[in-house]
């Protein structure tokens, strides 16, 4: 704590990993200093439910820039990518995902990692208790209609979390259970309504029940589950707007160390904080920004290897209105090893509306699809006053990791902070085979699901980083890697990466924040190690 | 005339005319939307680009014709994320929550919301809650 002796660990991003890395640790009786660019919102009070105002790259709540509004947003450049999701705030990213937490698939792990997939399970479960991860008990309509239609297809249906086959299942996730309506009419706020309250609006950042504490907010992200109790310990000093520039290290006796973190607080000053362990918890594209610029790491290889699932929308009309809007955004998935994934999806009309526009402009027709690529004019209108009965099926490819494919620093372009993080991604031609099976199969489940064929759209959308991954990958050997297997930075004793960024691969599809929590709590831990040994002198 | 282009624009996006008889992205001043967000730098780059082939051109021409322009120009690599920030922002006017409207006029719905039948955000929906 300010003033004390150093902290025993500066944890650098307080999003879904960084907290996680700060619960972990100060539930052992660690100190943790946590800095974060952005900063710390109430639900209750900064969340308006509204896609519009919430997200907007300029305005938003959730934007990725300075906390002073009148500021203008970072800026990153993209190669290849139409949209690189940001978010500055405790929670990060994960404040409007929409709480989907299943395992890696096992093959995917066993085949390239550095330990079995077996070694994860105890730190899923540990994640799986703490948020709490569990499955929904009563399905929506939309989620109906999807299971229903893979029943039909025999698609197989998998009952536990490990997935080593094809099948459907409920989707596990970091959502508390639907409320039960009140007992007394009309009283729709907390603590009568405890749980989820149906709103459908996760993707603008969970702000219900209304009234309730941030720790019973029902999207169990990083900040409802994991800040709020940290924080109430008394033994976690976060310091917000707080955007970190450079890692001051050195080397005594053949050995590097870093020896402290150069931040930029909201006034502009530039401070230095010390500390005993550094874990960066930045995400895919500022964790490598943060080590390029602090001429730390292998620079052939930090940064480089960024997957991101290549997602992918395809949608179609169902004879009845599924009521899209009603209930969570994603209550199902299906699982499809060696590919990828397929889920419903509850967008709101201008969700549906951007997915519907940002095609990939060579889209070409050849599958169970009407129409592929953007929509404006006459059948953009068309296509969303379907809305009502407009089932969207997402897709997440298991995407292979590139060297050419990263981040790295921009050579003209600087800020305040430094050299522009510039973010390249190209999907190879096993990628692209995946993909259109996967849509293939989307196309199939919409029609097992009643959906008019002349409605179906694949919206073949460019790369995005709605799920970005992989560049600061973990291995045994450091010619091929950048941290070790417990998430070490090769070559800095004293510095640890912890969050999506050192995922070997991309999970087979299956999204990734649980399993970046997990690989966050299994490093918490074996710095925890680190630290009591250092103390035992 | 750069008023006029980006009117035509917003138009292409999200059509008042044509073979759908229902309110589009003018109807709300969309343009408006878009011209404050893009800047008036990416403006009359937007501008440009629409009316390569000569201004009058992209105005008077009808709404398919418009959006095939739009859809063409999102082929050039070095166009692309200014056509798409565009065609986002007015798709945010539309279907989002900005309406447009005066203060004074802002107990109706946003225009998206009416032509899709989306009820907005809410705290609570329930007939989703248990029991």
């Amino acid at each position: 704590m300010p003033g004390e002796r150093r902290p025993d660990a500066v944890i650098i991003g307080a999003g879904a990993t960084g907290l996680v890395v700060a619960h972990e640790l100060v539930s052992r009786g660690f100190g943790v200093v946590v800095l974060e660019a952005g900063d710390w919102h109430h639900p209750q009070r900064d969340f308006t439910g509204d896609e519009a105002q919430m997200l907007h790259p300029v305005d938003g709540v959730l934007r990725w820039g300075p906390i002073d509004g009148a500021k203008e947003p970072w800026r990153r450049h993209l190669d290849g990518i139409s949209v690189a999701p940001q978010i500055a705030g405790v929670g990060g990213l994960d404040l409007v995902g929409w709480g989907a937490r299943p395992r890696a698939y096992v093959a995917s792990v066993d085949s390239s990692w550095p330990f079995r997939y077996d070694e994860l399970i105890p730190w899923y479960e540990r994640i799986e208790e703490l948020l709490p991860v569990a499955v929904p008990r009563q399905l929506m309509p939309k989620d109906q209609a999807f299971v229903d239609a893979c029943e039909s297809l025999r698609l197989g249906h998998i009952e536990g979390a490990d997935v080593e086959r094809i099948g459907w299942r409920l989707q596990p996730s970091a959502i508390l259970p639907m409320a039960r309506r009140p007992e007394t009419q009309g009283t729709f706020t907390f603590p009568a309504v405890d749980g989820c309250t149906g709103c459908g609006g996760c993707l603008a950042g969970c702000r219900n029940p209304e009234g309730a504490p941030i720790a019973r907010t029902a999207m169990r992200n990083a900040s409802a589950a994991l800040a709020a109790p940290t924080w109430a310990t008394g033994k976690m000093d976060l310091r917000t707007g707080c955007f970190a520039t450079e890692l001051i290290h050195e080397e005594r006796d053949g050995v590097r160390r870093v020896r402290a973190v150069l931040y930029r607080d909201s006034d502009g000053s530039l401070i230095e904080q010390d500390g005993e362990t550094f874990i960066l918890c930045l995400g895919a594209v500022e964790t490598p920004r943060l080590v390029l610029s602090s001429a730390l790491g292998a620079p052939g290889r930090t940064g480089r290897g960024l997957t991101c699932h290549w997602m992918d929308v395809v949608s179609g009309v169902l004879p009845n209105s599924i009521e899209p809007s009603l209930g969570p955004v994603s209550m199902a998935r299906l699982d499809l090893p060696g590919h990828g994934s397929i889920f419903p999806l509850g967008l709101s009309p201008l969700i549906s509306a951007l997915v519907a526009t940002h095609g990939d402009p060579r889209s070409a027709a050849g599958g169970p699809w009407a129409r592929s690529g953007a929509l404006v004019g006459g059948a953009l209108k068309r296509h969303l006053e379907e809305w009502p009965a407009r089932l969207s099926l997402g897709i997440s490819v298991g995407d292979r990791a590139r060297v050419g494919n990263g981040v790295q620093l921009d050579p003209r372009d600087r800020d305040e902070h430094g050299a522009w993080p510039s973010i390249r991604y190209e999907p190879d031609d096993d990628d692209v085979r995946r993909r259109d099976w996967l849509a293939r199969r989307a196309g199939e489940i919409l029609i097992a699901a009643g959906a008019a064929p002349e409605s179906i759209h694949r919206a073949d959308l460019l790369p995005t980083l709605i799920h970005a991954h992989g560049t600061m990958r973990m291995g045994r050997d450091p010619a091929n890697s950048v941290t070790d297997p417990v998430g070490r930075l090769h070559g800095a004793s004293n510095a640890y990466v912890a969050d999506a960024s050192v995922l070997p691969t991309s999970l087979g599809g299956a999204d990734p924040a649980l399993t970046a929590q997990a690989l966050a709590a299994r490093t918490a831990g074996a710095v925890a190690l680190v630290l009591a040994e250092g103390l035992r002198g | 005339m750069t008023d006029d282009v980006i009117r035509a624009f917003v138009d292409a996006v999200v059509p008042s005319v044509g073979d759908d008889a229902t309110a589009g992205a003018t109807d709300i001043a969309a343009e408006r939307y878009v011209a404050h967000y893009l800047g008036p730098d990416r403006v009359s780059r937007l501008a440009a680009a629409l009316t390569s082939n000569g201004s009058a051109k992209f105005v008077s021409s009808d709404v398919q014709l418009r959006t095939k322009v739009i859809l063409d120009l999102r082929r050039d690599p070095s166009l692309r994320s200014l056509i798409d920030s565009a065609v986002s922002l007015a798709i945010s006017a539309v279907y989002g929550s900005w309406s447009g409207v005066p203060a004074s006029e802002m107990d109706r719905a946003p225009l998206g919301w009416v032509l899709t039948g989306y009820p907005g955000p809410s705290r609570v929906r329930p007939e989703a809650l248990e029991g």
